[in-house]
């Protein structure tokens, strides 16, 4: 399993690249495992407002529904629609052509709170 | 972990790497690789299934004909030996107990195989309803019998160099008591997905040496473990109901689309007709019915079915049908939307999404044709 | 010295009393560190032997040597076909002696408990549910360590049965046709024997059953198909008629071979029966050495079961001993679990539909010789035939020549004479049992062999007359030996 140490982590598998106060976002490598298969991601219109830990939209597999939560607060400024024809894109690939939505971001400070690589490989390894 | 149970391969399945899961008390594989990828397999080779959970009842005695014929609704004197048929058990308000496929021995020996979660009440509720017959011995012998399912085209060719059973004179719904890799097993020609195949029932503790050398002669074939995951998608494709999700105690058969499997005329009656003749007369207020998503969302369990805006239904099972490639579903709606092409929303977390009604099943079925047209409705 | 060897590879060998030499031995063993005690001391004057003279006294190679080259006298089945009328000396697979040898099966101790020996209780148990499935009945015991003692342990549990039903009987029916052991174990069991005459067509006679058939019969037994290979299709009336009277259905298995996966005792009305396993199951017959003759029942005879039985419970297995009922122990523990072992094996690997293709296989060879001898030899009664056939002397008397004759000149062609004498109803019968190992090769050499002899007959009885001339040993004065036994060795005095 990999965890790019450019990125930031939620204790709900989301990853954040941050850059130019612009947050993409999408699942980890663990996450999409756990997922098996993806088959549908919904996702947020352009414009919305999310708050943070909101829900944003969900990856469904073959058998099961998983919501998908914004660790940031902002409004969302552009979403990855390719994931609408392809969403198998998230298990091959997720931290690049499986990212997600991109987000303005209300409060960068709000990334502090988030886990580096190393911190959530940890994290992931003590709640197996 | 939890108490779940465990079958006789639960080594061999994580040593396989297979994600597992509890299913109704029991810790199952419900995928290896990927379920998508494992429904190809059964559909293009052959998958093999660890469903040791499943239970095995044993009914014999010189009423053993009169008892079952009595509590299940297909006319089990159609059955002839080495015949299998797919049944039900109702209780008096004329709902399914279980779904059950009884294997006839001879006239006074029945073997039963029953959805795992309904094993213990229904062996109970078989010797309650025994009590009325003398010399009836009902018997649960779950513990003895791991089962193990060979799904797909290459099941046959396959299973051929391990048995001198003539598997091509083995007709769907039939089975046979044979000697298997050097373990005497019960093979019979059913499966829940569709394709041609075998479920095999064998000792509980010789259950890891069929499936390792199931597995090892299956390679050049192409045989992969299969879980659970797979075999939902797969019984979904062909508009099987998974009892506890689309069928359960407060539905009858002609709900469920399992009019077929009921003999209203069959002589002596059974336990649930006067409910189910009430319910004809009184007419039928729901129907399951299959549909498939034409807008973008897949359907789940519990989604509401509208129609012009009211509420017509609930969905009981739902996927994407890693087969077609497309969103499908079934569930209850009232009486009178069943026709094909019926246009249909699903209430997908407060959207409404357009779906269409499709007749079942979505996939069309490889089993086994067979040589007697009178066992054609087994399907 | 005596020559060792009469016609190059052909060895001889005396007896072991006339070898070797005085101080010689096989073995070696170190001091065992206690003091050596004079028997004098410590026993009675009376029985201490004073003199030791003729001992033999052998090297190890010596003692191998006399032993193979005695057995290599022998005739087995393992270097041709061996035709035994109604003892089916069936091939004995190799892989049954494999496994029956595995570490785990050979190292268990009987005394260990049932939680140790899990496997091997499995075993015995799963091939007992194989044979009750097999015969149509719900019950067995694998203890019997033959066919005869299987008869008896069957009977006496008639026997129990009746006594607890408060009613003493006095007899057993038998056929004509019956094997020997059926009267001796009926007997065994206090029981007085009534035969049964059979009927022209060599099965058993309905009306002559009705008329014997009283509240003093304990059981009918009988052997199905019966020793002239004929089924007896009255079985199920038969049956009927003993259980309105009361009596038991006692079925010989002897004959099974003819029966696996086309019909069932159980079926027939069949109350008891044994099942020879080294016949029907082709585990080595072994000389009287170790054999089985496990013995399925009803329900209704369940409770008479030698001890103990095995019994499962949820997938444990355990030895159930406290059986009020039961009529006791014939065997320790659960008999020859070694030949339980290749039985199951032997099972395991022809599975129910290669022990069917044996029964037509065997049927199919027998019909075969039955038919290719019928202008040569006359056949003892006329219904096609199951798993053997019978023919007997009668077109060969007219040149002097019986049916002891012509199964010593079998030998001189390199066959096992086949069962001779028997059934008695049957004049001068000659019992062939090829089973479903030999080839049609084998069989036609057989035949062949057969025709040869009957042509001889014709031609040149005398040499028919003093076979057999290729064997160690040629015709043995059988009158003489019976007139005048020599039973002990002259070393015993």
């Amino acid at each position: 399993m990999e965890f790019p140490d450019n990125l930031v982590y939620s204790k709900e598998h989301e990853w954040v690249l941050a850059e130019e106060g612009v947050a993409t976002i999408g699942i980890t490598d663990f996450a999409q495992g756990e997922l098996g298969d993806i088959v549908f991601v919904e996702l947020p219109e352009v414009g919305a407002d999310l708050g943070r830990n909101a829900t944003f939209g969900v990856a469904e597999s073959v058998k099961t529904v998983s919501d998908l939560y914004c660790p940031v607060e902002g409004e969302v400024v552009e979403i990855n629609s390719s994931l609408e024809d392809s969403p198998e894109q998230v298990n091959s690939n997720p931290y690049d052509k499986g990212w997600m939505i991109k987000v303005k971001m209300a409060d960068p400070s709000q990334l502090d709170d988030m886990m580096s690589a190393e911190d959530y490989a940890k994290y992931i390894k003590e709640s197996k | 972990m939890s108490h779940a149970r465990k079958t006789p391969l639960n080594k061999q399945h994580i040593e396989l790497g297979a994600r597992m899961v509890e299913f109704h008390g029991w810790l199952m594989p419900v995928q290896y690789t990927s379920i998508i990828d494992e429904c190809k397999i059964v559909r293009e080779s052959a998958g093999l299934f660890d469903i040791s959970h499943m239970g095995e009842a044993e009914v014999k005695g010189a009423h053993a004909f009169e008892l079952m014929q009595f509590i299940t609704s297909n006319d089990l004197s159609e059955l002839d030996e080495g015949g299998v048929q797919y049944t039900l058990m109702l209780n008096d308000e004329g709902c399914i107990l279980d779904d059950l496929l009884i294997y006839k021995i001879s006239d006074n020996r029945f073997f039963l195989c029953l959805n795992s979660a309904n094993t213990e009440s229904d062996v109970n509720w078989i010797a309650d309803q025994a009590l009325q017959y003398p010399d009836v011995e009902v018997r649960n012998i779950s513990r003895q019998y791991g089962m193990l399912s060979i799904q797909g085209p290459n099941s046959e060719p396959l299973l051929k160099p391990l048995t001198r059973s003539r598997l091509s004179e083995l007709d769907y719904y039939h089975f046979v008591t044979t000697a298997l890799g050097g373990h005497m097993v019960i093979l019979s020609r059913t499966g829940y997905t569709g394709e041609d195949g075998f479920e095999i029932y064998c000792d509980w503790r010789e259950t890891e040496s069929v499936w390792s050398q199931l597995l090892g002669k299956g390679k050049s074939f192409g045989l992969k473990p299969i879980g659970l995951g797979a075999r939902d998608a797969l019984r979904l494709e062909m508009g099987y109901s998974l009892y506890g999700q689309d069928v359960d105690s407060t539905i009858t058969p002609n709900e469920a689309r399992l009019g077929w499997v009921v003999k209203m005329d069959k002589q002596g009656g059974f336990i649930g007709r006067d409910a189910l003749v009430k319910q004809k007369a009184e007419g039928t207020k729901r129907r399951l019915v299959g549909f498939e998503m034409t807008g973008r969302g897949i359907p789940r369990s519990g989604y509401a079915i509208y129609k012009q805006g009211n509420k017509i239904g609930e969905v009981t099972s739902g996927t994407m049908s890693p087969t077609i490639g497309r969103a499908i579903g079934m569930g209850y709606a009232d009486w009178g939307n069943r026709t094909e092409g019926t246009r249909i929303d699903i209430d997908i977390r407060g959207k409404m999404v357009e779906a269409v009604i499709r007749k079942l099943p979505f996939v069309r079925s490889n089993v086994k044709k067979s040589r007697s047209l009178d066992r054609a409705s087994a399907g | 010295m005596k020559p060792h060897s009469e016609r190059g590879m052909s060895f001889t060998t005396g007896e072991i009393f006339g070898e070797g030499s005085a101080g010689r031995s096989g073995y070696s063993l170190p001091e065992s560190g206690i003091d050596r005690i004079d028997p004098q001391s410590v026993l009675p004057q009376g029985s201490i032997r004073k003199t030791m003279s003729g001992f033999p006294e052998l090297s190890e190679p010596e003692v191998i040597r006399h032993y193979t080259r005695m057995s290599q006298w022998n005739f087995s089945v393992d270097t041709n076909m061996y035709p035994l009328g109604s003892c089916t000396m069936k091939h004995n697979p190799r892989i049954g002696e494999a496994v029956s040898r595995l570490k785990g099966l050979v190292g268990l101790h009987p005394l260990q408990t049932d939680e140790d020996a899990q496997g091997t209780l499995k075993l015995i148990h799963d091939l007992g549910r194989w044979l009750c499935e097999i015969v149509g009945l719900d019950s067995v015991t694998t203890q019997p360590a033959a066919g005869a003692q299987g008869e008896f342990a069957g009977l006496m549990m008639v026997r129990a049965a009746l006594d607890k039903r408060g009613e003493t009987r006095s007899k057993v029916l038998l056929p004509d046709s019956s094997h020997g052991t059926n009267p001796a174990s009926s007997a065994l069991c206090g029981y007085g024997v009534v035969t049964l005459k059979s009927g022209a067509d060599g099965k058993i006679d309905l009306a002559e059953l009705d008329r014997l058939m009283d509240s003093q019969v304990a059981a009918l037994m009988v052997t199905n198909p019966n020793t002239l290979g004929i089924f007896e299709s009255g079985i199920i009336e038969a049956a009927k008629l003993v259980h309105d009277r009361g009596g038991f259905v006692y079925c010989d298995g002897a004959n099974l071979s003819a029966l696996l996966g086309k019909a069932r005792f159980g079926d027939m009305g069949v109350d008891v029966a044994h099942i020879n396993l080294h016949k029907t199951f082709a585990t080595p017959h072994g000389g009287g050495g170790p054999g089985a003759g496990p013995v399925c029942v009803t329900k209704e005879l369940e409770p008479f079961l030698p001890t103990p039985v095995i019994v499962e419970d949820n997938g444990v297995y355990r030895r159930e001993w406290d059986r009020p009922d039961s009529v006791g122990g014939f065997h320790s523990f659960h008999g020859n679990v070694g030949v339980l072992v290749r039985a199951a094996a032997y099972i395991l690997s022809m599975g129910p539909e290669g022990l069917s293709e044996a029964t037509e296989a065997a049927v199919v060879n027998a019909n075969y010789i039955r038919a290719r001898l019928r202008d040569h030899y006359h056949i003892a009664y006329t219904p096609r035939c199951m798993h053997e056939c019978v023919f007997t002397d009668k077109l060969q008397n007219k040149y002097g020549v019986t049916t002891l004759d012509i199964a010593k000149a079998l030998i001189d062609r390199g066959f096992h004479p086949p069962t001779i004498y028997f059934p008695l109803i049957a004049r001068g019968a000659i019992m062939i049992e090829p089973t479903e190992s030999e080839s049609l090769e084998t069989l036609d050499d057989f035949i062949d062999a057969m025709i040869d002899i009957a042509q001889t007959a014709k031609t040149d009885p005398e040499s028919i007359k003093n076979a057999p001339g290729n064997s160690v040993r040629g015709r043995l004065d059988e009158t003489a030996a019976a007139r005048n036994p020599r039973l002990r060795c002259g070393l015993c005095g």
